[in-house]
């Protein structure tokens, strides 16, 4: 403020510098004092300059306009104080010419009222320092400081004039050329004290040089148009009026381009040269008398200010409003940019519509090539499911007056979809009609996000506890597992059966919970499962608390996946098949036995084999070395008896007649026990080796009829009665002219025993292989025999029902004992055949229809052929003859090709299970043929199938077809298969007629049987 | 009333069994119809209306197995509960009936207390079923009657949608909404909004559960088929 008030007092910024530099208050005081003091006095002498003799008062009187504009820029209380030390130089102005002192001192009264009055006018209408850069400043300045002051200080002040006798002015000449002179002096000095005052001088350097050139040439032309038009002495007073207005264009060129400050100084200087020239008596104002040429030029003046200080403060408020609003619109953009709320306006009769900066980024609006927005884009990024929404929204507010506030989608270019919450509000004109559309825009998604992610939580939280309620009723182990196979829910009856506490699911606990040789398996196999996103199945032992064992179980597990595919969880259960699996262990067990028990008794049946065949070659070396004795006998009687001693038959030599022994070898001496000394001479009869006479007297018949015996198959006995098997073979020869007898004896008793074995050892792996064919039968046999059962205690539950009412139905009573007992045979049935078939039974031989065969070997396949879906259709010969042989054996053969042709089935379609059984006669032996369709037979060559060992099946031994055909053989009879062209083979067994001999010449036979497909 | 006492079909191929079946059950005083086969049963042809409450189905039989047969009637969407018999039961065959919704599977020879036990069991899990055909029926009606806009409304309403929300969505005014509103708690008799929840969300339940109920085709026999998870389905004891 004081700085304000010493640059208002000199005129010019450099003193306000001063005025800096000293600081302290009291200094500035003084200054400022001195200031307005010498400011007062140059104002003075320059006003008496400009007075016009001999009016007392001045055209242009400064001091008083100096003492007022010193009052606006400085505050109230230091009026006083300038008022004072204007004082002074009022006194020395005045006094050094001449005036009297009462008038001096009434001179500076009415000067002081006149600045009052201006100052606190001015002050009491503005509220800010006086610029004079507003319409309403000018105004209150114009009225106040430039009318209303001199106007009623020039009544005091002409006042003073009269009393004073000062002059020779009457009081309203007086009171008139002061008015205008003071209006002039305000108007022309205040304005131009007060705008330049607030000017910066340190701002001046920065004045672009433009600027200062245009100011130069606008001062210049100023100066020049002036000089010209005020210095033109004698100027006609007719030609006036045109060159009076040629200082105009540079006085609005400074006031449109100056401002307050650039007009008043313009005006200044206009007003200057245009007082100096028409006091002086040149320019447009020298017409009539000096106070008339000076009353219109002040009115001239006057005039002229008013309009340019008021399109000066004009212009300036208007930029600064301009400027103003333009700095309201960077922080209204700024707010919104940070705020993220967009801001629009719609013009709802011209549609046309003006956003905020950054609603084209908050929307993703398209911009033409001229930059500007496509209206139509905005309807455009809204989601087209919502654009109803808020059109219905627009709707209700224009029509309705409802507030506007809707929440909707946009779709970026870029794919993204945001979520948008516009509020608006609907702009009216008086008559109540729409005229825009006023709101903000503001991107919602992230609490939107927020939102969908509370609710879907929440209600997958509500679906798991629902899921969990109902797995932990289940009599099952439930678990779920995350996608890495984490386990983090294990239902109720895991906690049951384990005994872990409640809600623990850490791996340790119920990894401790499985059996230890299961641990690492089920581990690697389910973390497999989870890595390659397949179901999961796994058995494992798994610790129940309650039995205080480990219990089976069967893990099962999927996954569940969403849209993409991507595991969420895996969902598992684990059932309880220990019943199960110990039932399987037992059957493994038992065919492990049965396995060991076969492959004792394969061992011995090879080994004995062996025996035989050795016993077999010894023999045919027998047959041989007889040959060549016989040869030898034929051909010399040396070579003769060497080889009679040598011969491993006991070889004896008798008369016919009387049938004494005349020689006999070593080896018979071996067999029967008797020394050569005591047989030879004796007769055979006397040493009694003949176990049976019936066999003596055969052979005695059958040499004195034949002449021969030969393979004569008989009882012997040893000396000590040891009964021998033996061959004999007996020939007339002729021994040096007499009839004698060459008997000749093979111990076979150990090569029959040893076939015995083997009959037996045949028979009992028969056996076997029937108990292992009921085995695979049990399941349906079990069936076979509980349906007869459990219709029978239905029958009998019935029955008791029946007899606990009062009116016996004695009919349907019967009928039911009736089917109890029909009901109990078939059972007995069933057990009867199940029974000849597991019996371990010597072969027995008998006459057997080939038919029934097959009908038996059905009844006890039926069950087992229903379950395998298996059609079987027969085509038996009506008339065939019986065959010679064992059927428990028979039906085994049938049953087990039966079995097997059933498992070549097992991969068809049902539609596809057949099976044909044929018998037919070929040539007086019988054929019994299974046709299947399954998979045929895979061995190279086909027989090879029959071969112990080979078999196709997965739990097969492989003995079955060798047994088979091993009994086939034993009846002299064929077993062989052939593959069909298709699918599927035919296994035929020939068997001999009863009454036929066997079959014994495979080739033809075969060749006969083959069938043509 | 003879229409009052529950009929039971007895499906198995033993002439025998049937009979003693048939007669322990007409003793115990409930209606018997008896079927050689599984394509004599289905050759009947019974209306829904009259088909048996209870089957008593043995599981081996020749042509269709039981099994087969309780394929082609879940696929029918009968309604009969089915108890299985078998002379040889294995763990297999019990679960994979259980499974697919049997009753009971009962090991030859059974008790007539097993018998009529599961006959029992039977019947009550049929009656049960019937009556909630007839209310989800009976719901199904009431749905029926709502006009399309009156279902677009109940829809929103019942995913808890307010009055505003609903218009807006529906470009209607939301006066408009709250008559359709109540027109369609008049029709789908719900006296109140929890209740229109639990009606909407029961049919969407049968609808659900309808669309579900398929199980495994007979012809692929697959041994680990996984039908959808049902809370009827149990795996029975009695099979072990």
């Amino acid at each position: 403020m004081s700085m304000q008030t010493l640059r208002t007092t000199s005129g010019a910024g450099w003193v306000g510098q001063l005025a800096e530099a000293g600081r302290a208050r009291a200094t500035r005081a003084v200054f400022i004092a001195v200031g307005v003091a010498v400011a007062y006095y140059v104002g003075a002498r320059i006003g008496f300059a400009l007075t016009a003799a001999p009016t007392p008062v001045s055209t242009l009187w400064p001091p008083n306009a100096i003492l007022l504009a010193a009052l606006l820029l400085s505050p109230p209380r230091w009026w006083a104080g300038i008022l004072l030390a204007a004082f002074p130089a009022h006194l020395a102005v005045e006094l050094g010419s001449g005036v009297p002192l009462s008038m001096v001192l009434s001179w500076f009264v009415s000067n002081s009222a006149e600045a009052l009055i201006g100052a606190v006018g001015v002050r009491r209408f503005t509220d800010r320092p006086t610029q004079l850069d507003s319409f309403r400043q000018v105004g209150v300045f114009v009225v106040f400081a430039a009318m209303l002051a001199p106007f009623l200080s020039s009544f005091l002040d002409a006042a003073f004039v009269q009393w004073n006798g000062w002059g020779t002015d009457s009081y309203w000449q007086v009171w008139s050329a002061r008015f205008f002179s003071n209006v002039l002096t305000i108007l022309t000095l205040v304005p131009a004290i007060v705008t330049w005052a607030a000017r910066d001088l340190e701002s001046l350097p920065s004045v672009s040089p433009r600027r200062v050139l245009e100011a130069t040439a606008l001062a210049g032309g100023l100066l020049l148009v002036c000089t010209v038009v005020f210095s033109q002495p004698g100027l006609a007073a007719r030609e006036s009026p045109a060159l009076l207005y040629a200082p105009l264009p540079f006085l609005l060129w400074a006031a449109v381009r100056f401002g307050p400050g650039g007009a008043s100084a313009a005006l200044l200087v206009f007003s200057l040269l245009s007082t100096w020239g028409a006091i002086h008596g040149r320019g447009p104002f020298v017409s009539r008398s000096t106070s008339d040429n000076v009353l219109s030029l002040q009115l001239f003046l006057i005039v002229t200010y008013i309009p340019l200080l008021a399109l000066a403060a004009a212009i300036r408020e208007r930029a600064q409003a301009m400027s103003d609003a333009r700095r309201t619109g960077e922080w209204l953009n700024l707010a919104l940019g940070a705020a993220q709320v967009g801001a629009w306006d719609w013009d709802l009769l011209e549609g046309s519509r003006t956003w905020s900066e950054n609603m084209p980024v908050l929307f993703g609006l398209r911009r033409d090539e001229n930059g500007k927005i496509e209206r139509s884009s905005v309807l455009e990024t809204i989601v087209p499911d919502d654009r109803p929404i808020v059109q219905a929204a627009v709707t209700q507010a224009v029509e309705h007056a409802k507030p506007y506030e809707v929440e909707f989608r946009t779709a970026r270019p870029d794919g993204t979809v945001r979520w948008m919450l516009s509020k608006g509000t609907v702009v009216r004109d008086q008559a109540g009609r729409p005229r825009r559309m006023l709101g903000v825009s503001t991107d919602i998604t992230a609490r939107k996000d927020a939102e969908a992610a509370l609710r879907s939580e929440s209600a997958l939280r509500e679906s798991e506890a629902r899921l969990r309620v109902l797995a932990d009723a289940m009599p099952q182990i439930v678990f779920t597992a995350k996608p890495d196979g984490t386990v983090d829910y294990i239902n109720r009856k895991w906690h049951e059966l384990t005994g872990s506490p409640p809600g623990d699911v850490s791996p340790d606990t119920w990894l401790a919970a499985i059996h230890p040789n299961d641990r690492a398996a089920g581990t690697e196999s389910w973390l497999a499962s989870v890595q390659a996103g397949r179901p999961y199945e796994n058995e494992a032992r798994i610790w129940s608390a309650g039995a205080g064992t480990y219990r089976w179980h069967l893990a099962r597990a999927l996954p569940v996946r969403d849209e993409s595919g991507a595991i969420i969880h895996w969902y598992g259960t684990a059932t309880d098949i220990d019943d199960h699996k110990r039932g399987e262990q037992a059957l493994r067990e038992s065919e492990w036995n049965l396995r060991v028990l076969r492959s004792e008794l394969e061992t011995h049946v090879a080994k004995r084999t062996m025996e035989l065949s050795r016993a077999n070659s010894t023999l045919r070396q027998e047959v041989e070395v007889r040959r060549r004795v016989e040869q030898a006998l034929r051909s010399s009687e040396e070579r003769f008896s060497k080889a009679f001693r040598a011969s491993l038959d006991a070889i004896s030599i008798v008369s016919q007649p009387d049938s004494r022994i005349l020689e006999l070898n070593d080896r018979w001496e071996a067999m029967f026990g008797y020394s050569r000394e005591h047989a030879i001479g004796r007769t055979i009869d006397h040493l009694n080796i003949y176990a049976n006479e019936r066999d003596r007297e055969a052979i005695a018949d059958l040499m004195r009829t034949r002449g021969y015996v030969h393979e004569y198959e008989l009882d012997m006995r040893h000396r000590t009665s040891t009964p021998l098997r033996a061959v004999l073979a007996a020939e007339t020869v002729e021994v040096a002219g007499e009839p004698c007898v060459i008997i000749m004896v093979r111990d076979i008793t150990e090569r029959q025993r040893a076939e015995r074995e083997i009959a037996v050892q045949r028979s009992e792996l028969a056996h076997l292989g029937r108990v292992a064919l009921l085995g695979e039968l049990s399941g349906a046999l079990a069936h076979e025999l509980n349906q007869p059962l459990a219709a029978i205690l239905a029958n009998a539950r019935a029955a008791q029902r029946m007899l606990a009412r009062e009116n016996l139905d004695v009919p349907e009573f019967q009928a039911i004992l009736e089917d109890i007992v029909s009901d109990d045979r078939r059972a007995g049935a069933v057990i009867q055949r199940v029974r000849a078939l597991i019996k371990k039974d010597e072969t027995e031989l008998h006459k057997v229809s080939p038919n029934d065969v097959v009908a038996d070997v059905l009844e006890l396949a039926h069950s087992d052929l229903i379950q395998r879906a298996v059609v079987v259709s027969t085509r038996l010969a009506p008339s065939l003859p019986e065959v010679q042989g064992d059927r428990v054996q028979l039906q085994q053969v049938l049953l087990n090709l039966i079995v097997n042709a059933c498992d070549a089935m097992v991969d068809n379609p049902p539609s596809l299970r057949t099976l044909v059984i044929t018998t037919s006669e070929r040539g007086g032996a019988v054929r019994i043929s299974i046709s299947d369709s399954g998979t045929g037979i895979t061995t190279q060559p086909i027989d090879a199938v029959f071969q112990p060992f080979v078999t196709s099946k997965r739990h097969g031994l492989g003995l079955g077809l060798a047994i088979c055909r091993s009994i086939v053989d034993a009846h002299g009879g064929r077993l062989w298969a052939v593959n069909h062209r298709g699918s599927g083979a035919t296994f035929h067994v020939l068997l001999p007629g009863a009454t036929t001999a066997p079959v014994m010449a495979p080739d033809v036979a075969q060749a006969a049987a083959i069938p043509p497909v | 009333m003879l229409e009052d006492i529950p009929t039971i079909a007895v499906i198995d191929d033993d002439d025998s069994l049937r009979r003693a079946l048939a007669r322990l059950l007409t003793a115990s005083g409930y209606q018997v119809k008896t079927f050689a086969s599984a394509t004599e049963f289905l050759a009947e042809r019974l209306p829904m209306e009259a088909s048996p409450g209870c089957l008593l189905i043995d599981v081996r039989m020749p042509g269709l197995s039981g099994l087969e047969l309780q394929a082609v009637l879940n696929n029918a969407g009968a309604q009969s509960a089915i108890v299985f018999m078998t002379g040889h039961g294995d763990v297999q065959t019990g679960v994979k009936a259980m499974k697919s919704g049997a009753v009971d599977f009962l090991l030859k020879p059974f008790t007539d207390d097993e018998l009529l036990e599961a006959v029992g069991r039977a019947l009550l899990r049929n009656a049960e079923t019937r009556v909630e055909h007839r209310e989800i029926d009976e719901l199904e009606h009431r749905a029926a009657k709502l006009t399309r806009r009156e279902k677009e409304v109940c829809t929103l309403v019942v995913a808890g949608k307010l009055n505003k929300q609903i218009a807006a969505a529906l470009g209607t005014s939301e006066k408009t909404v709250k008559v359709h509103r109540s027109r369609v708690m008049a029709k789908m008799e719900a006296a109140s909004l929890a209740e229109l929840v639990r009606i909407v969300e029961r049919l969407n339940r049968s609808h659900t559960v309808a669309n579900s109920n398929r199980p495994p085709q007979p012809e692929t026999r697959r041994e680990h088929a996984d039908p959808p998870d049902d809370e009827r389905r149990r795996v029975g004891g009695t099979a072990g």
